[in-house]
């Protein structure tokens, strides 16, 4: 049994309980306003430099009843944004002041409709997200992005500069080399941390003031640094697919012989890779950013995504890559057969699991993981 | 052009060109059949040939492009490109009696999860048994919805194409996202000439689009007459300006149809001739219709007198002005995109519901069916925003029948049959009927 780390706890504690944590009602406290948004499509750095809030919606540990959500939305809408709407109509997102969302896939941009028509909120906007990255692309995401910004630029009341866009890009910026430090720190043999300690470090991200996480954040490599912590696992894992927020689904597979050392969540690598080209205009820099210089998801076409896995898969020395695919995402769920070819061409050993969004590990699924466990151990 | 496809002997019977001789096969029945709009026999041979140009394109040494819904035809057939547009195949194929669940079930074995689309799984069901068509190149567009791209690009992948994937920006009425579409379209444009070896002509691209204009005001004048009471429109030909605006947009075979199903139309107007005897109900499908089993619009049509007046997917948004200077092909097909037949789904479901409203109040409609694909989200999240405002607005309720879009096999047509009887009672039971009827 491995010691918790503190600051991870301090982190955990201040995003708790889920989704109005300590941390966002003491910025509400302070009078100043938060803006939820969904996926990658949207960059925070905007949102972040209007003296807002940015806040990830998804859900969290726990499995959500979707009843309520399905009186609006039939059962095949996708479980990630059924469970972000779910909670909407539950009421535990009415901190928020406002919402952006963007058209990244069916299923976020009907829960835009819905907040739309049935739980509008002071501010509620909608990104173009264009679909293919190259140029032309980022010239149209550009012009997008800056609508955007005048829009959160009235909401607040002054215009956001351009020297505010630079700071927040510095943070970020910063954030994502800090992650990267902690992902270099699981490529070891015997990483120190687990993939359920990764992702509760991923998650705090989205739902706290960025210069707090930060600070956090750099503690909690040094306190993982001077550990001396190994977790002693017999296999390693990766996990590609829908984004995965419930860390007790992550610990139920680290229960096992194996250790989830990387990812393909946007609540994960995605998020990280690359860094905003702080060297061009910062609405400029932002742009290429989302639309080039990150990992792309399932949507582009054209995109990255497999290359990405692969590459990462790779660096990270895994034995066995755990697909999963949250029922009635499409994006996702047309690549698996693809996906499983390209892995099986580069001799990736892979497991398919088809799930419903924030379900704890079921019986099956557990019987499945250890099974193929095993089969990597043989 | 291409290879020839060995197939098995199972799936045989469901080629191309087995397919054209059924659909050829279905136009000689419905020749026979008594007391059917003269526009339901040419709707049908107008599939016809559809399918029978996919199956001879490799025989007459044409081009195959295999392209997803909202995809401009005009440009082919300004190319002597012939199209295959995968839904409409899929439709066809279901049409005919195709052993869809057969296909699926080879799509699910590959690993093509059960949950998608039906539009994906039968494509990529066929391509797996041999029968899919062979193209040479797919284009696309993405936003429509997350579907469409993957089965595209799916196609390509298989058949090893070239492809060109068009970016449709979300909410399009803006100057620089027009701009960046155009510039799309130009491409795709030039895609074409890249496989073919030719140019583009851009006279005949001209005549095309002019063709396709008169096509969208000819879809316009139909819808007007359809709207009347009694609705004259029935089921046989309910799908004719879908077909040909969608599939033969630019092709002189739309304006042909569309022209005489509109002077059929005017006639049956004329002369108070209705579909339905007597007409109880008008009805809506605000978001698809049973592409699985079409017989039950004749159905609902004889026996519950039952008649479609507003098919969602079937019509232009708004004005459809698109048309913005004769002179500028490529820059009508583009501005054509923003009020293409179906495109207010893949724009905000506020605008959906606004323009739904508008539509059953001028068209007089009782009731409203909605057909939830199991395997598409983007209805799935529209459901209650068009109930709601549609009931509240109106008072038009609406039933809600989960089903495969092509395999009968999902919901039993028993079940449908009852849920439809029990709904449409319901319906004439409502305030809000009987207040319409006591105007009328």
């Amino acid at each position: 049994m491995n010691t918790p780390f503190k600051t991870l706890s301090e982190m955990i504690g201040l995003t708790s309980p889920f989704p109005e944590g300590e941390a966002v009602k003491a910025w509400k406290a302070a009078g100043k306003r938060v803006i939820g948004h969904l996926y990658l499509a949207v960059p925070e750095e905007l949102i972040h430099a209007g003296g807002f809030l940015p806040f990830r919606m998804s859900g969290d540990n726990e499995p959500l009843p979707m009843q309520l959500a399905e009186s609006y939305v039939l059962f095949n809408q996708c479980g990630v944004t059924k469970g972000v709407w779910q909670q909407i109509l539950e009421k535990k997102y009415d901190f928020l002041d406002g919402s952006v969302h963007s058209n990244v896939c069916d299923g976020v941009r009907r829960i835009y409709d819905n907040c739309v028509e049935f739980k509008p909120t002071p501010f509620m906007d909608v990104l173009n997200f264009p679909r293919k990255a190259n140029e032309d692309a980022v010239q149209v995401y550009l012009v997008d992005l800056e609508l955007l910004r005048d829009r959160l630029s009235t909401l607040r009341g002054q215009r956001i500069r351009d020297i505010e866009l630079k700071r927040s890009i510095e943070i970020y910026n910063h954030t994502r080399e800090l992650m990267k430090q902690f992902y270099e720190l699981r490529k070891r043999d015997r990483p120190p941390v687990t993939g359920t300690e990764t992702l509760e470090m991923m998650k705090a991200a989205g739902r706290m003031p960025r210069e707090t996480y930060n600070d956090l954040l750099e503690k909690l490599l040094k306190e993982i640094k001077s550990s001396g912590r190994e977790v002693k696992k017999g296999k390693r894992l990766m996990i590609v697919g829908n984004d995965i927020h419930n860390s007790n689904w992550m610990a139920a597979i680290e229960e096992l012989d194996a250790v989830v050392v990387t990812d393909e969540m946007n609540v994960g690598t995605r998020y990280f890779a690359g860094k905003v080209d702080a060297s061009l205009p910062p609405m400029e820099g932002l742009a290429r950013h989302y639309i080039l210089g990150r990992p792309q998801e399932a949507m582009t076409f054209g995109g990255n995504r497999f290359e990405h896995i692969l590459k990462t898969a790779k660096e990270y020395k895994v034995d066995g890559v755990i697909s999963e695919n949250v029922r009635y995402c499409a994006p996702v769920g047309n690549d698996k057969p693809w996906l499983r070819k390209e892995l099986e061409k580069h001799g990736v050993q892979l497991m398919e699991l088809d799930m419903e969004y924030g379900e704890k590990p079921s019986g099956q699924i557990q019987l499945r993981t250890e099974a193929f466990v095993e089969m990597l151990q043989s | 052009m291409s290879a020839t496809v060995s197939v098995t002997e199972q799936w045989a019977p469901w080629t191309p060109l087995e397919l054209a001789k059924k659909v050829k096969a279905g136009v000689e029945q419905y020749k026979k059949m008594p007391g059917l709009m003269k526009s339901g026999v040419t709707y049908l041979q107008m599939a016809a040939d559809y399918i029978e140009a996919i199956a001879i394109a490799d025989r007459d040494r044409k081009h195959l492009v295999w392209h997803g819904t909202q995809m401009n035809t005009e440009v082919y057939y300004s190319m002597d490109i012939v199209p295959v547009f995968n839904e409409m195949y899929s439709v066809l194929f279901s049409m005919m009696g195709g052993p869809v669940k057969g296909i699926f079930d080879l799509s699910a074995a590959n690993g093509l999860p059960t949950e998608l689309c039906a539009f994906n799984k039968s494509v990529d069901g066929m391509l797996l048994a041999g029968i899919a068509p062979r193209g040479t190149m797919a284009s696309w567009h993405g936003s429509s919805c997350d579907n469409t791209p993957k089965a595209l690009g799916n196609i390509a992948r298989v058949q090893g194409l070239p492809t060109y994937f068009m970016d449709r920006p979300y909410q399009m009425f803006t100057q620089h996202r027009l701009d960046y579409w155009r510039k799309q379209n130009e491409e795709f444009i030039a895609s074409c000439e890249k496989i073919t070896g030719k140019k583009m002509d851009y006279n005949r691209l001209k005549k095309a689009v002019a063709l396709s204009w008169e096509a969208t005001k000819l879809c316009q004048e139909i819808e007007q007459l359809v709207w009347k009471t009694p609705c004259p429109m029935g089921w046989e030909a309910a799908f004719g300006p879908l077909t040909a605006a969608r599939s033969f947009a630019g092709h002189p075979i739309a304006n042909e149809f569309l022209t005489g199903l509109r002077d059929e139309l005017k006639e049956r107007v004329e002369k108070g001739i209705g579909a339905a005897k007597p007409e109880r109900i008008r009805y809506v499908f605000t978001v698809s219709c049973p592409y699985f089993d079409m017989d039950l619009i004749r159905w609902m049509q004889e026996k519950c007198g039952a008649v479609l007046v507003v098919d969602n997917i079937g019509r232009f948004r708004g004005t459809a002005e698109w048309m913005l200077d004769p002179d500028d092909p490529v820059g009508n097909l583009a501005a054509k995109q923003q009020f293409n037949m179906g495109s207010h789904n893949y724009n905000p479901g506020v605008e959906h519901k606004e323009m739904m409203l508008e539509i059953c109040r001028n068209a007089k409609v009782d009731a409203a069916i909605m057909f939830n694909n199991v395997g598409c989200a983007e209805q799935a999240g529209l459901s209650r925003i068009l109930e709601d405002s549609l009931q509240k607005g109106l008072g038009i309720p609406t039933a809600s029948i989960d089903c495969d879009i092509l395999d009968k096999e999902f919901t039993p047509r028993e079940q449908i049959e009852e849920q439809l009887t029990r709904f449409f009672e319901m319906v004439e039971n409502g305030a809000a009927y009987k207040q319409r009827r006591a105007q009328q």
